[in-house]
């Protein structure tokens, strides 16, 4: 009976901090990052440190919009495209004559309009996410190609200075494109927090139509998650464009995948209903940081995807034990 | 396609479309298809040519075997993103074995063929035992098996697998090469056995309830963990023989595969909610998206466009169907 209880009292603090979303991937990219400073003395270089930057903040960006709705219960699988076609249009945009400020605006709108008819697709046509999403990732790719044809493998190059500078700029010794990874953490998080609109999102995850009974707009709420996450994916994709100069086909390639991986690393679950913002981008500095440890120490970069591969089992796998357990008291099974 | 009563006893069962006496899905993309090919035979001389219409047969049939168990999956509600891994991970290894190692040919493939049972059989069991979500474990599991693979692809450092595999993918019978003809005798088996046997109709009870599938005794979790083996073994042999054809370590063998089925099992009536679907929707569905590969190749059509167009085929078929079982 004793050690029974005392297994109860262990599982619970489990739960405890499992409950809060973002304590496992913050923990871990802590202890990583700590390892990594103790280990090479290469870990605090300024170069290392920029490419860690440049490295986590265009998916940062892009993890903020899916963990929305990841939280909401759907995903999207489109944003690596839309991340492309963003820096895309800007590209174009400032080729033909644009000012960089309509050209980001216009790249932006792409997004926008990717997300729009995401939303559109999923919560009024209702076709499920995976397959609507799967759908538009093609599109937007294909999109993306048809407006290369004849640019040759570097795309569009040979943008202003002015425009570059956004994605090179620094202020106070860390990128502008960091700042606003920052800025739209602190935003969103709050949002989920504090707002109607926030605490909505958990509610249509958790239970969709239970949410509809109680008057939500589950469908309005879905399709401006759908639009947050074109819109920051685009947002990603044009400060990517502005640091390297190019707008290519191979922007965004394999984004989806591992923003959604970094997200469940962060707390999220593609059933909906949980999460949180900061467990995003620590899921995905996490993921940044394997990715800088690999290269520091010159470990095949292989390595990284069974790496990556078997903690994402661990995390989805003890998550799956202690909702079950918590279910199984409930009486449900 | 008659699923007994179990649907109608039920009132939580999702899709309400049982009622109909056939799979209408299935005959959608089989017309679709035959219309494709009519336009195409008419518009091009080249295209109906034997030659032509083999060579897409033999391209469809390795990603045929692959969608086999992907399809069953999708039957029972369930989904596998790593066949795609898989599919790269299964020749990779068998090459590795023989090539580094030097194992026999046969020894070589049945061990390959056991490591990605045995992945699917353990990605099975976790799903199964934690209830977890399959989308989620198998996003986890495409991404280790991957890795596993490319460690593979930097093994072998570019050598050409040896000739006795490479042979496997040019087998021939009576003129025709093995792969197609097994791809044929699949279909009309798998055809009759869903249709007919009733261990496989278990596929579309436990898919379109498992309470109510569980009442009546099926045991669906042993079902499921088997069928997640399943997977993994037909992406594996698919894997085996298109690593054949390709003959040498490819790191972007089997890329997007995942989607590309999942794309096809969908044209071919499966429902991600599961409780639909079938082998030869699913082989239409790939022969399909390679017929219109192969008409835009013919056209001199920009073969980027092609993305475009699955992706608009794709959202309207599966907005066409959930309108269609919504009005039934």
């Amino acid at each position: 009976m004793n050690t029974k209880l005392s297994i109860q009292n262990m599982n619970q603090k489990i739960s405890g901090i499992f409950r809060k979303n973002e304590a496992v991937s913050v923990t871990l990219s802590v202890l990583l990052f700590i390892f990594i400073i103790l280990a090479t003395p290469y870990a605090l270089d300024p170069a290392n440190i920029d490419a860690l930057q440049t490295a986590v903040a265009p998916y940062g960006i892009i993890s903020v919009g899916m963990m929305v709705l990841l939280i909401s219960g759907v995903f999207d699988l489109s944003v690596g495209s839309a991340m492309c076609l963003g820096g895309l249009v800007a590209a174009i945009c400032l080729t033909i004559g644009a000012t960089p400020g309509i050209a980001i605006i216009a790249g932006i709108l792409a997004g926008m309009i990717t997300g729009l008819i995401n939303g559109l697709i999923v919560e009024v046509a209702k076709v499920n996410a995976l397959i609507a999403t799967i759908g538009t990732m093609y599109i937007a790719r294909g999109i993306s190609e048809i407006v290369l044809v004849g640019r040759g493998q570097a795309g569009y190059t040979n943008f202003p200075e002015s425009f570059n500078h956004i994605g090179r700029g620094q202020f106070l010794n860390v990128y502008f494109m960091f700042w606003i990874m920052v800025a739209l953490v602190i935003i969103f998080q709050l949002i989920l927090k504090y707002t109607k609109f926030g605490r909505q999102l958990f509610f249509i995850g958790g239970n969709y139509n239970a949410a509809k009974q109680l008057g939500i707009n589950a469908r309005r709420i879905r399709i401006i998650a759908f639009i947050i996450s074109g819109t920051l994916a685009a947002v990603a994709g044009i400060l990517v464009t502005a640091r390297a100069g190019i707008a290519n086909r191979y922007t965004g390639v394999g984004a989806n995948m591992a923003v959604i991986i970094a997200c469940i690393i962060g707390g999220g679950s593609l059933i909906g209903g949980q999460g949180s913002i900061i467990g995003a981008i620590a899921g995905m500095i996490f993921m940044t940081l394997v990715s800088n440890a690999f290269n520091l120490f010159t470990i095949p970069p292989q390595w990284q995807d069974i790496l990556i591969g078997i903690i994402l089992l661990i995390v989805i796998t003890v998550d799956g034990y202690i909702s079950l357990s918590k279910q199984k008291k409930l009486g449900k099974f | 396609m008659k699923t007994g009563s179990i649907t109608t006893t039920s009132s939580m069962s999702k899709s309400i479309s049982r009622k109909r006496s056939f799979n209408f899905s299935s005959l959608t993309i089989i017309f679709i298809t035959f219309a494709l090919f009519a336009i195409l035979s008419f518009t091009s001389d080249t295209f109906l040519t034997q030659r032509n219409i083999y060579s897409i047969l033999y391209g469809v049939s390795f990603q045929f075997i692959a969608i086999i168990g992907f399809t069953f999956l999708m039957i029972m509600g369930e989904i596998d993103l790593s066949v795609g891994s898989v599919y790269a991970f299964s020749g990779m290894f068998m090459g590795y074995l023989m090539v580094r190692l030097n194992t026999p040919l046969l020894p070589a493939m049945g061990i390959s063929l056991l490591a990605c049972g045995l992945m699917g059989l353990f990605t099975g069991f976790i799903i199964v035992r934690f209830k977890l979500n399959s989308m989620m474990v198998t996003i986890a599991t495409m991404t280790l098996i991957r890795g596993l693979a490319s460690n593979f692809v930097n093994g072998m450092y570019g050598a050409t697998y040896p000739p006795e595999m490479r042979h496997l993918s040019k087998v021939e019978v009576g003129g025709f090469y093995l792969t197609i003809i097994v791809m044929i005798v699949l279909v009309v088996v798998f055809e009759i056995l869903l249709k007919r046997s009733a261990v496989f109709k278990r596929l579309y009870f436990v898919g379109e309830n498992r309470q109510t599938a569980r009442i009546y005794g099926i045991k669906s979790d042993r079902i499921k963990m088997t069928m997640f083996a399943i997977s993994a073994l037909c992406a594996a042999i698919g894997g085996i023989l298109i690593s054949a054809r390709v003959t040498y370590a490819d790191a972007s063998l089997g890329l997007g595969l995942e989607f590309q089925l999942l794309t096809a099992a969908v044209l071919g009536g499966a429902s991600l909610y599961g409780g639909k679907g079938s082998i030869l929707g699913s082989c239409i569905g790939l022969i399909f998206l390679a017929t219109i590969l192969n008409g835009m190749v013919i056209f001199n059509i920009e073969p980027l466009l092609q993305q475009l167009i699955i992706g608009v085929i794709l959202i309207v078929s599966v907005f066409i169907d959930t309108r269609l079982n919504k009005v039934n």
